[in-house]
């Protein structure tokens, strides 16, 4: 019974129905065929978004569009320039050092991008960087931001996994420093073989501590986040309520950039995403029980056992098979669908669900810069006026340091555990 | 395709509607999160009812801004096979995508009707605000036909759209 859902489920991802109803659709085959009573969709349906957990998906997406819109980008991006853009490569850095303070700020890849790209990439051409070059260091850099807390994608795994969403948050910060760390030395490397400028202004004390001032409430915006989380002062669902207030009083009463029409504007957006993330949740909270009663995780673990049983072969081909996912499907949907399939495997051979998580999420977010679905590839095409493929190409150095980052991750558990394990027993 | 116009006319109303309702109900969400955090931390006192009312509108909003969604196509889906095939085979997928759609939300505005008959027979209520169930599995109900109501009025706007766009070719 479950052969004959899975090809409709493929046939119906072909055809173009969107992911979240491909989900309900499958799942209503699968109760008609086995005579389930039909109320079982419902009732998942409820439980899949009932969550106290996943009220944190649209307050840090909230979060994140506000901050956006108050000007924190633009004074976090002047204060890196200030610092840092006097070197070679200087734009090239500080694109990857603002995605990591905004990533403390938002957690979604795309609008790390977006963000980021519609000011750094214009910049970076001026400057004399090649289009394509640019364009591929803010796709590449915008993958830190799910990695580093607060991510979207790991309250989602959290939700799916059931597994503490704060330890998902501490668990990211080390990969996510990593990820920048091998990125900043990749720009460091082709610096000089690309030619890329340096600027002449160099970096006086004045102008440091105007621009710090500048952006010290955007710089420590993260560090309230993430501390809230580790002293346990907030949930992560709290902390993202009290960003959205933080962002929010900056906007109006401190940098004046925020009106009414923009903030409701900015909700309603939001809403516009959570109901498109939130459905996908929901029905493949169905799809999941469906899963669960066909013993499917079962399966895989006993087939993957049954080619080999060593934990090493086995998290390698769990990669793979992952990195193939990212390509083609978007990450929270491909987080909701593997980790019951997958988490138990894992669990199996030793892992612990948390480590798992960052694997999953470090892992499904390369493919946000992967063609054919590269989401952060399709947000810097237009910017940078290049098309997608020039952009992967000048993003491939990148992407393999990338890999070489989450075979890190994988092999040596307490790059993840570490803070985790420290502050969280 | 005046009648078309009529419809397209009432979505958008509609829609401007829904749009109030989510953007109010994501605003409440993100207040009573603070309000619950500010009874706990300062002034020592936990609020019960917090999680649950957020709870509840964020299932509200959910629903009502996927019919929204619904309308205008935002939905993720993968277009790799669609976007090779021709245009007569692409508009096919197209529709057939539209009625598989159509057809599981019916089936989802159905679904429901046991547990709201259940929550009936047990006088069931929510433990915090003491709701009764039945209301919270009915906009359920709602929110699904809220959205094959939306899913339909999407159609609509491809046909008018459709219409425009023939009308255009056919002056130039």
């Amino acid at each position: 019974m479950i052969s004959i859902v899975m090809i409709v489920f493929i046939l119906l991802l072909a055809i173009g129905v969107p992911i979240a109803f491909v989900l309900g659709l499958s799942s209503l085959l699968y109760l008609w065929i086995g005579e389930i009573p039909l109320v079982l969709l419902s009732q998942r349906f409820f439980v899949g978004i009932d969550s106290f957990l996943l009220l944190a998906v649209p307050l840090f997406v909230l979060a994140g569009k506000l901050m956006n819109e108050t000007g924190i980008t633009d004074r976090l991006i002047n204060f890196f320039i200030i610092l840092m853009g006097h070197i070679r490569g200087g734009l090239a850095y500080i694109t990857i050092i603002t995605s990591v303070f905004f990533s403390g700020i938002t957690g979604t890849g795309a609008a790390d991008a977006a963000a980021i790209g519609s000011i750094l990439i214009p910049a970076m051409i001026k400057e004399g960087y090649k289009a394509d070059y640019a364009a591929a260091i803010t796709a590449v850099a915008a993958i830190i931001g799910p990695t580093i807390p607060p991510s979207v994608a790991m309250v989602v795994y959290g939700a799916s996994a059931g597994v503490s969403v704060a330890k998902m948050f501490l668990g990211g910060i080390v990969p996510g420093l990593l990820i920048a760390t091998v990125l900043m030395f990749v720009v460091w490397r082709s610096a000089k073989n690309l030619n890329v400028p340096v600027r002449e202004r160099q970096l006086t004390l004045s102008s440091f501590i105007k621009g710090f001032f500048d952006a010290t409430l955007a710089l420590f915006m993260p560090f309230i986040m993430i501390g809230g989380v580790i002293f346990g002062i907030f949930t992560p669902t709290e902390a993202a309520g009290v960003s959205v207030l933080y962002s929010a009083i900056i906007g109006f009463f401190i940098y004046h950039r925020l009106t009414l029409r923009n903030l409701l504007k900015q909700i309603y957006d939001t809403a516009l995403i959570t109901g498109t993330i939130l459905v996908i949740i929901a029905f493949a909270n169905l799809f999941g029980w469906i899963l669960a009663a066909e013993d499917i995780p079962g399966v895989v673990a006993r087939a993957i056992i049954r080619i080999t049983d060593n934990p090493f072969i086995i998290l390698l081909m769990i990669n793979i098979l992952f990195l193939i996912v990212g390509c083609f499907m978007e990450t929270l949907a491909s987080v909701v669908l593997l980790t019951p399939i997958l988490l138990p495997l894992a669990i199996a051979i030793g892992l612990d669900p948390v480590h798992f998580g960052i694997i999953m999420v470090v892992n499904l977010n390369i493919g946000l810069v992967t063609p054919p679905v590269g989401v952060c590839l399709f947000v810097a095409s237009p910017i940078a006026n290049v098309p997608i493929e020039k952009i992967f190409k000048a993003a491939i150095p990148f992407v393999v340091a990338m890999i070489g980052v989450l075979l890190l991750i994988t092999y040596i558990p307490d790059i993840a555990m570490f803070i985790p394990k420290l502050f969280l027993k | 395709m005046k009648f078309l116009r009529v419809i397209q006319r009432i979505a958008d109303k509609l829609e401007g509607i829904l749009k109030i309702a989510v953007t109010m109900s994501l605003a409440t969400i993100a207040i009573v999160v603070n309000v619950a955090v500010f009874f706990r931390y300062v002034i020592n006192a936990p609020l019960s009812w917090t999680y649950e009312l957020s709870q509840y509108l964020l299932i509200f909003t959910v629903l009502f801004a996927a019919s929204i969604a619904l309308r205008h196509e935002m939905f993720v889906k993968i277009e790799l096979v669609e976007n090779i095939l021709p245009t007569k085979l692409r508009r096919v997928a197209g529709i057939m995508a539209h009625i598989f759609v159509g057809f599981l939300l019916l089936f989802c505005i159905v679904a429901p009707k046991n547990m709201i008959k259940q929550a009936l027979l047990t006088h069931t209520i929510s433990p915090a605000m003491k709701l009764p169930m039945t209301l919270v599995y009915r906009v359920l109900q709602l929110g699904f036909a809220t959205m094959f109501i939306f899913l339909l009025f999407g159609i609509v706007d491809k046909i008018v759209q459709k219409h425009i766009n023939n009308t255009r070719e056919d002056i130039s």
